[in-house]
């Protein structure tokens, strides 16, 4: 993929385009899912535990994930070159530094709610990845399986929203009682 | 002689501008300049000689001039016939004038047009045409495919991993087209002419063995051209500061038979 | 027009802060620029240092530019042009004309204190989020228009960009003031063509710098909306950040490159110019014999200052413009070696027939000789478009605008202090000292910048954090451990200079009037002189400014070129 010798032979294979993964039967990974309106009246207590992303084998794993406004997202480089971590946010404020190996893990803290801010590194242009910033616990990245859960949310009407990182945004209403498990399905497609 | 040892003398500075004159001209005599490997390259390479040769023998001149009155004048002795006429200053104005034009004009017009005429005159109809990209921090590389035509470009589709140049896929023309990180092939001993475009900012395309550089515009599209004497593998890099990555934006230029590099691009899938 | 005569302040604040006298306003810009060296220096330490020990990483990419970025920004706008044009010119140009004081005094206090505040901003900048500005100090847009281009583009581009404002509106009242005082301040019988060499070029560089800074300041501004107003004077369509096509359209990149270079290419001159007429007043007053060539000098420099506002298009041959025009302006600038030659000539035939006096300022004024004809030739393979091809934006390029702004310029500053000295604090500096800085300055800035023609001649490319990934630059990083030892002596050695300086400013022997027995107006006023320069009348000039004669006995060999009545 990329044109960095060094970064060529850190995996023994090509490296994987991340940016639609789509399983055999049209399933989609990488969709951050979260809920978008109806819990504005709850207050959610800021977990102070640090998410965790890091650069291994010049690609950023995981390549969605989820962060509470206020929590730590905190940023590591295992590979043994260097690379520019690039938040390209747009509520929050931008940051652009090189972490060269064995530098110290970034620590990064977003005080807006913002789905989905890009990282990339801008010296190995394929590495992305997308951080979902919500003010409540309930999100969910897909997964291979194009599967999801929000877990436990408490009766009410919602606005579930999914993103994805090419396929954009969309959103639905959802009423959810007391009764049990419910299911939401999302299907996106290129225009 | 009580006066001439009243004031700090030192004559032995001449020696100074002698020590620089030498080293000057030694430093850049041995020969610095890598071998060139392209037709345009010899005449580029030519200019630098020959003011190499012309300024480097006016400024040993100079040293030695200045070397050598610092010796004689600086013993402190009187000297008579320091104040000249209008006429003799004019003169030794003029005598620099003429010279300096005459060296300059030389390079730039004698020397210089027939090379000017070679980077930046009309390139033969058979010359191989291929696209370069500068984005941060690399070079895409675009081959027309089998039709011969860069097909339609459209920055808003640009996606890094997906379509790295925007290739429109509704335009035939892009169906067949080519997409390279970072690796120039082209013919030997034929001409190549680049086409050069950018992405974000300006970048600079420059293969120092081949004595080519050209800023890539973002807008713009620019073009250089030059023809490759040697098969082998020369070193791309940017010359203009493009960011943090600047240093790093290496690419390679593949040059190789007409054979294999036909062969090469057989091999190669269309982006889309 | 005669300078009010203001009357000599009384209180602390008024006599050394807000001074309006131009002295000390002069000295305030010296020092303010000799605190600014250090900095700049220890940024050029930093920055040989990581270029040379790239695997060590001591600093990152950004924070590197950032480094490059201010350290050319620093040295040329705020140590050359401070302590030579704007420190040095306030100081020298009344006195050698015979005025007391500027044409606008309160203009002088002015834009002294217009650049301090740039100063703090440019300092500021290195501790603001992203870092300090890292486009270049050409600050190419849209590298320096854009945030997400590179980190030094926030806050810290921002804060480049109004320290430049600030900087240009206090250069531009100087040299309003310059022109002013030139053409209307000057002794009786100072005719301009009587004027010494220094107070010409001062003229000159004022003369330049009014005519190309606005320019500048359109471009700045122009940039900073570009940045923070979303106009697109400097930004086409289809601009891709992070896979997103940016708002902006219709502007050209280039447009800024021909701002920027009407401003910068002038501005060369500007710097150089009163180097090189400090350097025919220094030797002609340890020459004792008169300038060759004066009144071709003059015209020269009239013909050098023609020029140099019709070539800026140089610096961007290989940028895409047409490649005709940059014909044209190839042709046009190989043509300043030719006034240029004529400098160098009569500078070195002002040592022909002569009777040396190797003090210390001669040494200064002597080596600057010889490193002008190293630049000046050096930029011929610049100017020819051709060779320029092979040599834009290699460590030639930065070799020779080291000699050029660097070194000249650092030289002749350095040769003026050691010989005005005394008439700043009627004293001298330590001459052994002087001797031993001169060669400690000398032999390492000049071989340092020679090594990095040969290395740009190997092809070694600029603002690179890290040459070592490619081959072909190889050979010239080979050079690269050298010339950084080189650095590190230079640096050093200037501790020399300051001991001497601020100890000879209280301690240094005491001399009179005129201790270098020199001819022009300045030595006819008391060292140090006082607030309006000349206790009583003002002096009538009655010849030309170099009446030396190597013939007649040595301590008669010279008539003041005016008398205090
Ligand atoms: C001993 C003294 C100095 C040393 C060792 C030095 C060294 C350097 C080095 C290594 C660079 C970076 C070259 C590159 O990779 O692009 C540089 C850039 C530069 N220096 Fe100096 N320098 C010195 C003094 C000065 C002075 C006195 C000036 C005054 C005009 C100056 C003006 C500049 C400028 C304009 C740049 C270009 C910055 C840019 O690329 O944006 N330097 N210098």
């Amino acid at each position: 993929m990329g044109s960095d010798p060094k970064c060529e032979g850190l995996h023994a294979e090509k490296l994987l385009d991340e940016s639609a993964l789509v399983g055999a039967g049209g399933e989609l990974a990488n969709v951050f899912v979260y809920v978008r309106k109806g819990l504005e009246g709850w207050k959610f207590a800021t977990p102070t535990e640090a998410v965790q992303v890091t650069q291994e084998g010049c690609t950023y794993v995981p390549h969605v994930l989820g962060v509470r406004v206020g929590q730590p997202l905190e940023i590591g480089n295992g590979d043994p070159v260097s690379h520019n971590v690039h938040g390209y946010a747009k509520k929050n404020p931008g940051f652009n530094q090189t972490q060269a190996p064995g530098a110290a893990v970034m620590t990064k803290v977003f005080n807006r709610s913002e789905v989905l801010v890009p990282l990339k590194c801008d010296i190995h242009g394929w590495m992305s990845t997308f951080v979902g910033v919500v003010e409540n616990p309930f999100f969910a990245v897909s997964a291979v399986d194009g599967s999801f859960d929000l877990g436990q949310l408490p009766p009410g009407d919602y606005q579930i929203a999914a993103r994805h990182e090419i396929f954009g945004l969309q959103k639905q209403d959802i009423t959810i009682t007391a009764a049990g498990a419910q299911t939401i399905e999302f299907s996106f497609s290129e225009e | 002689m009580s006066e001439t040892t009243s004031h700090p003398r030192s004559p032995g500075f001449g020696i100074v501008f002698f020590l620089l004159g030498i080293v000057v001209v030694g430093g850049f005599g041995v020969g610095w300049l890598p071998e060139v490997k392209s037709a345009h390259g010899h005449g580029i390479d030519g200019v630098i000689r020959y003011l190499l040769g012309t300024t480097g023998a006016l400024f040993f001149l100079g040293c030695i001039v200045l070397g050598y009155f610092v010796m004689k004048y600086g013993r402190g002795e009187a000297q008579s016939g320091a104040i000249v006429s209008n006429r003799t200053q004019a003169i030794w104005a003029i005598v620099p004038v003429l010279v300096m034009c005459a060296i300059s004009e030389v390079g730039v017009l004698v020397m210089g047009l027939p090379v000017f005429a070679e980077v930046y005159g009309e390139a033969p109809d058979d010359a191989y045409e291929v696209e370069v990209v500068g984005k941060q921090f690399e070079w895409l590389v675009r081959y027309p495919g089998p039709d011969g035509v860069f097909g339609e470009v459209d920055h808003a589709k640009v996606h890094e991993t997906r379509n790295p140049l925007g290739l429109v896929k509704s335009d035939p023309a892009a169906q067949d087209d080519i997409v390279v990180r970072g690796k120039v092939h082209i013919p030997v001993d034929r001409m190549t002419v680049v086409r050069l475009r950018a992405l974000d900012v300006i970048h600079s395309f420059t293969v120092p063995l081949f004595r080519v550089k050209q800023d890539t515009l973002p807008g713009y599209t620019a073009y250089t051209q030059f023809t490759p004497e040697e098969v082998g593998i020369f070193e791309l890099a940017c010359a203009e500061l493009c960011g943090l990555g600047h240093y790093r934006m290496q690419g390679s230029v593949i040059v190789e038979s007409e054979e294999s590099l036909k062969n090469w691009l057989s091999e190669q899938e269309p982006w889309l | 027009m005669a300078v009010e005569d203001h009357s000599a302040p009384t209180s602390f604040v008024k006599k050394y802060i807000f001074s309006q006298d131009h002295k000390v306003i002069g000295l305030q810009y010296i020092l303010t620029a000799l605190f600014m060296a250090i900095v700049g220096g220890w940024l050029a330490v930093m920055i040989r240092t990581q270029i040379t020990w790239p695997e060590k990483a001591m600093v990152t990419p950004e924070n590197y530019l950032s480094l490059v970025t201010m350290h050319g920004t620093i040295m040329v706008f705020f140590v050359v042009s401070l302590a030579l044009v704007s420190g040095l010119g306030n100081f020298l140009v009344p006195l050698m004309l015979g005025a007391r004081d500027m044409a606008y005094p309160f203009l002088n206090m002015l834009s002294y204190w217009t650049v301090v505040p740039a100063c703090f901003l440019v300092l500021v900048s290195f501790v603001v989020e992203g870092g300090a500005a890292a486009a270049g100090w050409t600050a190419y847009p849209p590298l320096s228009a854009l945030p997400e281009a590179v980190p030094g583009s926030g806050l810290g581009q921002t804060l480049w960009l109004l320290a430049m404002a600030l900087f240009i509106a206090s250069f531009t009242m100087g040299g309003l003031n310059y022109i002013a005082t030139v053409l209307n301040c000057r002794a009786k019988g100072m005719s301009l063509m009587r004027m010494p060499l220094t107070v010409w070029t001062y003229f000159m560089s004022a003369v330049l710098g009014v005519l190309s800074f606005p320019p500048l300041t359109a471009a700045a501004i122009m940039l900073l909306l570009d940045r923070h107003g979303g106009t697109s004077f400097f930004l086409p369509s289809g601009l891709v950040f992070n896979n997103e096509v940016l708002a902006h359209e219709g502007g050209t990149p280039l447009l800024f490159q021909h701002l920027f270079w009407f401003l910068g290419h002038p501005e060369v001159y500007v710097l150089v110019l009163p180097g090189i007429g400090i350097t025919f007043d220094l030797i002609a007053s340890f020459a004792r014999r008169p300038v060759f060539g004066y009144k071709t000098s003059v015209y020269a420099l009239w013909v050098v200052g023609f020029l140099s506002m019709i070539v800026w298009g140089h610096h961007m041959y290989v940028t895409g413009m047409n490649p005709y025009v940059g014909e044209y302006f190839s042709i046009a600038t190989v043509l300043i070696t030719a006034p240029f030659a004529v400098l160098g000539m009569n500078l070195v035939a002002s040592v022909w027939r002569s009777r040396i006096r190797m003090e210390v300022p001669m040494y200064w004024a002597l080596g600057t000789v010889a490193v002008i004809g190293l630049g000046g030739f050096g930029g011929l393979f610049l100017a020819t478009s051709i060779s320029d091809i092979y040599f834009h934006d290699s460590f030639f390029v930065v070799g020779h605008f080291h000699l050029m702004i660097g070194v000249v310029t650092v030289l002749s500053t350095f040769g003026a202090l050691y010989h005005w000295f005394p008439k700043m604090f009627g004293r001298v500096m330590n001459a052994g000292l002087g001797k031993l800085h001169f060669w400690l300055t000398y032999v390492p800035m000049v071989a340092l910048f020679f090594l990095m023609h040969l290395q740009g001649m190997s092809g070694l490319l600029r603002r690179y954090y890290d040459h070592s990934i490619y081959e072909f630059q190889a050979p010239g990083r080979e050079l690269a451990l050298v010339i950084t030892i080189l650095t590190y002596a230079a640096f050093a050695a200037q501790a020399i200079f300051f001991w001497n300086f601020f100890y000879s400013m209280f301690k240094g022997v005491k001399v009179g009037a005129n201790p270098w027995n020199a001819t022009t107006l300045e030595w006819t006023a008391p060292s140090p002189a006082p607030h309006g320069n000349w206790p009583g009348a003002l002096p009538v000039v009655d010849r030309h400014p170099y009446d030396y004669d190597p013939a007649a006995e040595e301590d008669s060999d010279y008539k003041p070129q005016g008398v205090v009545a």
